[in-house]
Parts: C-alpha cells; structure tokens; sequence
C-alpha cells in the first residue's frame, strides 16, 4: 500500500476550483463593469449630451429665426409707416398697432427665453447667438424708437432711426447667418464626435464581446479541465467499481476542491482492494479447506475405489471402497506397490502401462485389469488412471479410480451362457420333431419285438438291446430340449433325500468300481421342480467327476440346507433368500484350470477326448439350475480335485409327493382309437401296438382326413390319438374342430415338445391326457386306458417312459 | 476664485466648502475675501470657499455650467449666488437634482422662489418689492397716473407686475407701461430711448414713472425724461444703483424727483454699523446693499455649518427651520433673517441726492 501510494504522484498545489471560477467569474464582471461603466458615465452621457445640445440648438436657432423673421417683417412695415409719416401724419391707430405688435414680440422674444443652460457652453455658438440676441434687442429697441419718434411727430429722427433699424436688422440677418453656419459647424464636429463615440461603443461592445467569448472560452476550459475532466474520471472508476474492478486509481494532478475526493478515492479503493483481497484470501482458504473435506469425503465415500499411487509404484492412500475391492485393510495396502495385488496374469498389463504413464506419454489411462484379493478370489476392475502434476507441470502422483466390474462380468458372462443355450435349443428344437418321431417308430417296434410271444430269446435280447439304446438317444434328445428349454418341465414337489438316494443307487450301479461314493444327505428338503430332470443333473456332474478321476478317488455327494448370503445371492443371481438346498458334488481328481472353469458351462465345451463326451452335460445341469430358480457354482484345485455346488429353492417341510403312477394295465374292452399323424411310421407303430394291447385302430393321414373320418355322428371312434405337429391342420385346431362336433369324444395330444402350462389349453379343446413322444407301449397303455375308464390312474399330466 | 481656509498643525478635519455662485469678472475680489474671513474668523472648522473655477474665460461661462461643477464637488455643501434672478433660475434648476441648498442674496424674481424648496432668498421677491414701490408711489410720493417702464425680462415683468396688483388693489391703475428690449440706448443720441420715453409721457401723462431696468438704462431714461419734463418723478427699483458711473453723470436738475428701492439701512442697528464701519476699515469705501447680502448670506450658513450641519440636506434643513417655533430667525446685517416669508421688513424708499460719486 505505501509503494502505492508512492507510485501516486502529490497533487500540485494550485488555486482551489472555487477560487479559479471566482477569479474567471471576477474578471469578466470587472470587465464588464469597467465596459459598462465606461458606456455609462462616457458614451451614454456624452451621447446624451450632445442628442440635448442639438435640440437646445435647433430650439434657440428656430426660436431668433422666427423672431428675425417677425422683426423682419415688422421693420419693413415701419419702414413704411416712416414713408407715409413725410407725407403726413399717421393715423394713431396704426401706430398703436405696431407698437402693440413689438410689444408681444419683446414678450415673447429672447429676453424671457435664455439661451439653453449646455448652448451657452458652446463658445462657438453661443457668441453668434448672443450677437444675434443684441442685434435683435437692438433692433427692437430701435423700432421701438421709430415708432416712439413717428408718434411724437418727429419723423426727421424717425427715419434716421429707421435706417439704423435697417442697418441692424441687415446685421442681424448676417448675424443669424453666422449663427447658422456656426451651427451646422457645430453640428458637423457633433456629428463627428456622435460618430467617434458611437465608434467607441461599438468598439466597446465588439471588445466586450470579444473579451465575453475569451473568458466563456477560458471558463470552459477551466470547467473542462477543473471539473468536467475529473468528474468524467471519477464516473469511469466508479463504473468499474461497479463492474468489481478495484484496481482503479483516479491521476490526482490538483490538491483542489475536485483533487481532495479524488485523494479521497484512491485511498478508499485501496482500503477496498485490500479489504477485498483479504476476504478473498479467507475466502480461498475456506474453500480449499471445504473442498479438501468434500474431496476427502467423496475420497472415502466413493462407490468407486479411489487410490493415489505414488510415482514408485506404491499406494500413498486409498478409499474404503478400494479396500473392499481388494478385499484387504487399509494398512494392508498402504505403502505397498500395487504390482503385489495384480492377477498374474495381468502384470504384464501393468508393465505396460505404468511406463507409459510415468513416461508421460499418457496422462490419462484407461485399462481393464484383474486383482488377487485377500480370499484368493479375482476381482475384474476397470481402471482410469490420470498422472496429477504440479503447477509447474512437475509430475506429484497418480490418482487411479477402480470400478469393480467383477459382478457385471459375471453376468455378461451369464449372459453368453445364455445366448450360447438358446442356440443350442433353436437347433434342438428344429431336430427334435423328427428325432422323437424316429425314436418313436424304433421303440415301439423294439417293444412289438420284445413282446412278441414267437420272438427267439436272441430276438428279443436284441429288441431290448435296440429299445436301450433308442431310448439313451431320447434322452440326448430331450438333454437337448431341456438345455434350450423346451423339454416339458414338472412343476412337482419331490424329496430331495430320495432323488439323491435314487441317483447314488443308480451311480453305484453304472460306474466304475475304484470310485468310492460317499453320500451325505441328512436333510428333509422338498424342491418343487422337475425330478428326472435334478437327477440327470446330479447324475450328470458325477459323471463328470468319474472322468476326472480316471485312477479312481472319492465322489461325495452332499446335500445341506441354508440361506445364501447376500453376496453369493448378488453374485449367482438368486432371487429368493429363503432356504436352499445345497447339493455339493466333489471330486478328488486333478482339478481345472481358470481356462477351464471359464468355458465350463458352455454347451459343447469338453476337454475329454474326441467321442468320450457330448460337451452337453454341464450345460445341461446349468439349465437345470437356471430352471429352478438355482445357481452352480464351482471351486477347483490343480491336483486336489473339484467342487460343484448348486442351489436350489427348497421348502424344509415335506411336501405332498404325488403317489407313482400306478402300472400299465392292459385293455379293459375292445374300443376303437383314431391314429391321426403326418408320418406314416409313427402312425403304424402306434396302430400296431394299439393292436396289440387289444383296441381296434383306424389311421388318419392328418387334421384334414380325421375331421371327414369322424364328420358324421356315428363315427364308432372311442379315442382319438392326435399328433400335435402336422401339415395343413395342426393337432390342435383339428381337435378343437372335433370337441366342437363331438364333446364327450376323448383325444390325447403327442408330441415331442410339451410344456405344463399348455394343460389348461389342450383340455379346452377336448384332449384328456397327452404323450411326449417317444412314447413306450406302456405309457400309450396308460393314457388310452385313462381315456376310455377316466377312473383309471391320474388325469393330469403326461407320461413318458 | 478660490479661497483656502485651513487650520495648521492640527489634524486635518474633513473639508466644507461653500460655493461662491456670484461671477466677479471685475468685481471687488477683496470685498469676498474680507467677508470670509469675517464669518469663519475664530472657527477651528476646515471651511472652504469654491469660487468661480480658475481660469476659465468667466465671461462665456454659463451660470449652469458654474453650477455643474459646484455639484460634482461632494465637499461642496451650500453655494451663494448667482447674479440676478435668470441667473439664478437657471443653477437652481441644477441644485434641484441634487438637493444643493442656494442662497440667493439679491435676486427678487417669485419666479425663482417658487421654482425650488432649495432656494432660500434673502431679498423681497418682485411681487412685495412691486407692492412697495406701488404703496410708496401712491401714499408717499402722492402720484397719481403711474406708468411703468421696464426690461422685459424676469425682474422686469416681475416688478411691473407686482406694481399692477398692488394699484389694482388701491382701486388704481397703471396709466401706461413701456417694455424695453434693454438695448434703446446703444444708439448716438439715444434716439430709441427717447422716441419711447418721449411717446410713453405723451401718451400716458404720468406724474410718475417705476423703472425696473438696469441702472444704466434707467439713467437713460431720466435723461430723455428730464429733457421734456422735469416734474416726472421717477422711482427705480431695486437695481438702481446710485453709484453707476451714469447715475454719477445725471446733473442735479435731471436727479431731482429720482427715488430709488433699498434693501438695506446701513444705520438699522448696530449690526449694520459694525458691518459698514469694518467694510469701511477693510476696504477704505461705503457698503453696498448686495454686499451687506452677500455678507449675511455667509454668516447665516457659516452658522449652519458651525451647529453641525454638515451635510446638503441638513444644511437646507436647517435653513427651512429659521423663524419657527424654537428655531429663531437670524440676526443678519440686513435683518432679522428667515427663509418662510418674504421679507418685507428690509424695503427702504431713497431719494437720489443731488450728486453721488461714481464707483469704478
């Protein structure tokens, strides 16, 4: 503040603004008086004057001009009279006349009319009209003698008076002559001087004038440079006061009336200036102090994690939400380089990019990368990393923001799964038909073998032989249709003890005796689902234990009931955090590796050798899972063996199992059933095995011909046998065609593809049961059994062998 | 002129003049000097006496041009003067403006008194001196046809006139009257003068005639009077003056039967002796009639001014006061002196002696 008010030069003292209008102000009033003073007591007086001394001169001259005149005449009249007086004497009368008229003359002559007071000043004209004035009143005194004279008779005197009358009255007439050309003299130097003094008004007034305009001019400038100029600074100032900028300061030049404010400014905007820079600096330190709090507040509360990463590498602080991505404590981590938390296999990500960001080649950088948490667990992050420098551009730190993408990974990878299924089941789905229909024909001809009273025992060993192996292909068939989800699933209660029961019995049974199977399974869990299917996948992830462990080891098989936590629920998918039954299958063999247990679940990912394995099993036990609202999960150790273990929603209570269905009882009477299918093979199968449990059999090539076959109302038709998927007319609108005619007629539905929810709609155009084809002999028994005697086993739900 | 008059080794008080109004081309300046120091002797006042300005050619100078250069002078307080009543008429025109008192010691006009309450004359005006001479040609001269010659100017008219009115109120009237142009007898022979005197007695058969002209006109008059009739008697006013050099020249015979109006007795009171008997020491002659005016003219503003009247508007003040009730008249050489009625109380009737001496 003192440098700056150094910097400012002093004002110079000089006459206040005050004084310099006064002084201005002064001297055009003193001039003005001095002019008008000047006009006043010279040129107006004396203009005056002389305007007066020219009247009074015309008065006088015109006053003894006329009074000349007068005598004049008068004298000529005496003289007359003189004449006439020698030729005797005049009448008294006439005398008494002229006497009477010199006497109004002498009354009313010069004598009673001085000369005017400013005439008789003027030498010049004031002797010629005294002169004239005694010439006059000689003359009159003259004439007065000649009539005095005529009027006591003495006419000799009388004309001697009377010539001396003339002789004045000629003088007077010269005299007034003078007088004239004394005044037109006189008038002509008053003429000259009116002119001078007029000349010296004008000269006045032009100078006055002059002078008025030097002074406006000077005053202005004053103004302007006193007053105008100063004011126009301060409004400028103050206007970028008003704008905030205090940096102005107002050039005091003059220690006057406009300096001293001026003074007075500068030294308030400087107190401003400082006051403000205080408060700004207050106000910076209060906001770095706030945002160093929101800083660290949204440090540490971030949903992200949040490290600053030294230039050697090492953490210098990280954010809660780091330490839960690590899966580690603070302490833990701090101080540490953070190669010691990067997966393996994404150190070489990291010695990539880390040089580029220290080299300052990048200050920005975004990279995916996997960490090893504390659990041994992989946590898949995405990192932006952007190198923090000082204000001179020298590098400080690296700020990394982590995203934990591990969950979304996850799910996209589920979500690939997904899709991988669905193609599976487009082309399962496409193949099933023909497949079914194929197997169809084999089993049921298999099965006419077996049954066939005449058949050798060779023959009927093979027609076993070749009705296993058709119905292994049914189940890839429908292995198949349950990966892409379109095998019919049951929605029934089953105990979950007795399915794994069943299914240890059964691996028992079939595998290799160097593997020991241990189950444990203590629990009373009921798993509304599809049984058959939880069992094939059961069966399915033992099978892919025994190949792990080609020398043998132990399978256990373990079943639990708990409540999935939060995370594996996150994590897995599962919607309900009810119980669960936990079905655990581990393996002692020799493991897999991240590789492998990344493509696990995907259909037709198998590590077994070329026609040792489908690849669709542990895809087929994921879609199980998925089906019953469960989830698979698996833990493996190189060298130590494997862990499946799956979730499934179960009820802890035993549930209302349904009873077996009862067995397949043959034809109570001889009916008469309808085969109405599109392919010839599976229509004769079923006609013949039809036949063969006792029913008369008519064939219908489709919809079209089994509508004209049952058109009229005695058709003899006790059942009618509909495939579901034919040309022209479909299953379904030819039987909603045929309930419409004939009501009580019963209809089964068969088809390879069936799913629970189509119950309610078959039934509503007339089908009773239905069959999943391949149907065996004895399922057909069962459900045209149940057709023709309703009383006989259940009414809802389909069979399949 | 100019006359100084200041105190010596004292401090120097603000200076009062009085202008000296009467122009004295060839006049007795010594008569002047002699009454100021009359009527400032014994005073400690700085008293000034502004005369005619120096230098300048008296003769062409206007009684208003004087008269101006009295009114610039702010020291100026009062001015005594000027000769005549036209004279006086026209510088009191100017006083007027500026409130100037004016003494007048020997004019006469009414004219004049009435033209100002500035002017404070201290001789009769024409209409009392008129009704005077009339009274006096009646009852003391026992005339009986009364003519009247006279200059026709202002103090003529006035005399004439203030004849008229006192015979008009006698039951009498004028029995012929004769205005002069005042130049009837600059001629050889004085033929005008005697054509008219010679009509006016034969037309009008006066026993007595009032001339109210100038002195030498008026001895003129008497001549061609006398030349015809040496019974006229013929009574001058108050211009007459008996020590004109052609009053000096009449014979006894044409003198006889002349009378003449007086404005002052030089043996009234003791006043008037003193005032003659120092005239006489100081200036070794007899007093005039305007000079015991002129003198008393002073003394009553040397009073004014001695009781503190400094001023032009005290002054005429104080002029106005004398004579009324606790202001008294002034005691002056001529009379007992107020400004608030003519004075008719100074009018003296003189016969002219046999012979007179003439005064340069």
């Amino acid at each position: 503040m003192t440098e700056r008010r150094a910097r400012v030069r002093a004002p110079r003292p000089v006459l206040s603004l005050r004084g310099t209008l006064l002084l201005v102000l002064g001297l055009a009033f003193m001039f003005v008086a001095v002019v008008e003073l000047g006009l006043a007591f010279s040129v107006v007086p004396r203009s005056t004057q002389l305007s007066t001394r020219s009247a009074n001169a015309r008065r006088d001259f015109e006053t003894r001009t006329t009074l000349a005149a007068a005598l004049n005449g008068l004298t000529i009249d005496i003289g007359e009279q003189v004449r006439r007086a020698r030729n005797g004497p005049l009448n008294p009368d006439s005398l008494q006349v002229r006497r009477d008229s010199l006497h109004a003359l002498l009354g009313g002559s010069s004598l009673l009319s001085p000369l005017q007071l400013q005439e008789r000043e003027n030498v010049a004209i004031s002797q010629p009209l005294q002169a004239a004035d005694d010439a006059i009143a000689e003359l009159m005194g003259e004439l007065q003698g000649v009539v005095g004279l005529l009027e006591i008779g003495d006419v000799a005197n009388a004309e001697r008076s009377m010539q001396r009358a003339t002789k004045v009255g000629t003088s007077l007439n010269r005299k007034l002559a003078d007088v004239t050309a004394a005044a037109i003299s006189n008038l002509n130097q008053e003429e000259k001087q009116l002119t001078d003094e007029a000349h010296l008004a004008q000269m006045l007034v032009e100078s006055w004038l002059g002078v008025g305009a030097v002074v406006c001019l000077l005053a202005w400038w004053a103004l302007r440079r006193r007053l105008f100029g100063p004011l126009t600074g301060i409004e400028r100032a103050l206007t970028r006061i008003e704008r905030g900028d205090l940096g102005v300061t107002l050039a005091v030049h003059r220690g006057d009336e406009m300096g001293r404010p001026m003074e007075h400014f500068n030294r308030t905007t400087e107190v401003l200036r400082d006051q403000r820079a205080a408060a700004e600096r207050a106000a910076a330190a209060e906001a770095q102090a706030v945002s160093d709090a929101r800083y660290r507040a949204a440090f540490e509360q971030a949903a992200v994690g949040i490290a600053e990463i030294g230039l050697d590498g090492r953490y210098l602080q990280v954010n809660r939400a780091l330490c839960r991505i690590l899966g580690r404590e603070e302490q833990e981590i701090v101080g540490h380089a953070f190669v010691e938390f990067t997966h393996p296999d994404d150190i070489a990500v990291d010695a990539d990019q880390w040089p580029r960001m220290i080299g300052e080649h990048e200050s920005t950088m975004r990279f995916a990368k996997r960490y090893l948490r504390g659990d041994g667990s992989i946590a898949s992050t995405e990192i932006a990393a952007t190198m923090l420098r000082e204000p001179d551009g020298t590098p400080r730190h690296v700020l990394s923001v982590v995203q934990d993408v591990t969950e979304q990974q996850q799910l996209a990878n589920q979500l690939n799964q997904s899709k991988k299924l669905d193609a599976v089941g487009q082309l399962a789905g496409g193949v099933a038909h023909d497949f079914n229909n194929l197997l169809t024909g084999i089993i049921g001809y298999a099965e006419l073998l077996e049954h066939d009273a005449g058949s050798s025992a060779e023959v009927r060993d093979d027609a076993i032989a070749i009705r296993q192996t058709a119905l292994r292909g049914a189940d890839l068939s429908r292995s198949l249709l349950a990966l892409a989800r379109r095998t019919p699933v049951s929605h029934e209660p089953f105990a979950l003890d007795t399915m794994l029961r069943e299914t240890a019995a059964l691996i028992r049974r079939t595998f290799d005796r160097r593997i020991e199977l241990e189950l444990q399974c203590d629990v009373e869990a009921t798993i509304m689902g599809d049984r058959s299917l939880v069992s094939n996948a059961v069966l399915n992830l033992a099978v892919n234990a025994r190949d792990a462990m080609p020398d043998g080891g132990t399978l256990t098989i373990k079943a639990t009931v708990g409540h999935p936590g939060a995370e594996l629920r996150a994590r897995c998918g599962l919607t309900s955090d009810g119980p669960h039954a936990v079905i655990a299958v581990t393996d002692t063999g020799s493991g897999m590796t991240a590789d492998v247990l990344e493509h696990l679940f995907e259909p037709f990912f198998t590590t077994k050798p070329s026609g040792k394995g489908t690849g669709l099993g542990l895809a087929m036990v994921y879609g199980t899972v998925q089906d019953h609202g469960g989830a698979v999960t698996v833990a493996s150790d190189i060298g130590r063996g494997t862990t499946f273990t799956v979730y499934l929603p179960c009820t802890t209570t035993a549930g209302a199992v349904p009873a077996a269905v009862s067995a397949p009882v043959g034809a109570a009477r001889r009916s008469r059933v309808l085969v109405v299918d599109d392919e010839e093979l599976v229509r004769d199968v079923a006609a013949r095995m039809l036949r063969r449990l006792g029913y008369d059999v008519e064939q219908s090539v489709d919809g079209m011909a089994a509508l004209e076959r049952l058109a009229a109302d005695d058709h003899g038709i006790d059942v009618v046998l509909m495939d579901g998927n034919m040309p022209r007319l479909n299953g379904v609108e030819t039987a909603r065609r045929l309930h419409e005619r004939h009501p009580q007629l019963p209809m089964i539905y068969a088809s390879g593809y069936f799913q629970p929810g189509w119950n309610e709609d078959l039934a509503a155009v007339g089908f009773r049961e239905h069959l999943t084809k391949p149907y065996s002999m004895d399922a057909l028994s069962r459900a045209v059994a149940r057709c023709v005697a309703p009383n006989i086993g259940t009414a809802s739900g389909g069979t399949r062998e | 002129m100019l006359v100084l008059v200041s105190g010596c080794g004292r401090s120097e008080p603000r200076a009062i003049t009085i202008g000296d109004g009467m122009p004295r081309p060839n006049g007795p300046k010594s008569f002047v000097g002699f009454v100021w120091k009359s009527v400032t002797d014994g005073t400690n006042l700085n008293l000034q006496l502004k005369g005619w300005s120096s230098g300048d050619d008296v003769t062409n100078r206007s009684e208003s041009a004087q008269a101006e250069v009295f009114v610039s002078r702010p020291d100026v307080v009062a001015v005594v003067g000027h000769a005549g009543s036209k004279g006086s008429m026209i510088a009191a025109s100017v006083y007027q403006g500026v409130g100037m008192p004016l003494v007048v010691p020997t004019a006469t006009s009414s004219k004049l008194r009435a033209s100002s309450n500035l002017v404070f004359m201290l001789s009769p005006t024409d209409s009392v001196e008129g009704a005077f001479i009339a009274n006096q040609a009646l009852d003391s001269l026992a005339a009986r046809r009364i003519a009247v010659v006279y200059v026709a100017d202002a103090y003529g008219t006035g005399i004439r006139d203030g004849v008229e009115a006192q015979l008009t109120l006698r039951r009498s009237a004028l029995a012929g009257e004769l205005a002069l142009a005042g130049k009837e007898c600059v001629s050889s022979g004085n033929l005008s003068m005697r054509g008219v005197a010679r009509a006016l007695l034969a037309r009008a058969h006066p026993d007595l005639v009032v001339v109210a002209t100038s002195t030498g006109q008026a001895a003129c008059f008497i001549e061609q009077v006398r030349a015809v009739d040496s019974r006229v008697k013929i009574l001058a006013a108050d211009s007459f003056e008996p020590a004109h050099w052609r009053v000096a020249k009449l014979s006894g015979g044409q003198r006889s039967g002349v009378y003449f109006v007086d404005f002052w007795d030089a043996e009234r009171d003791s006043r008037s002796r003193d005032f003659a008997r120092n005239v006489r020491e100081a200036l070794h002659r007899e007093p005039l009639t305007g000079e015991a005016l002129n003198y008393d003219a002073y003394q009553v503003l040397i009073a004014a001014i001695k009781e503190g009247h400094r001023t032009r508007e005290s002054i005429a003040q104080w002029l106005r006061q004398l004579g009324t009730v606790g202001h008294p008249s002034f005691p002056g050489v001529t009379g007992s002196i107020s400004f608030n009625i003519p004075r008719s109380d100074i009018l003296y009737l003189r016969r002219l002696p046999a012979a007179t001496a003439a005064r340069p």
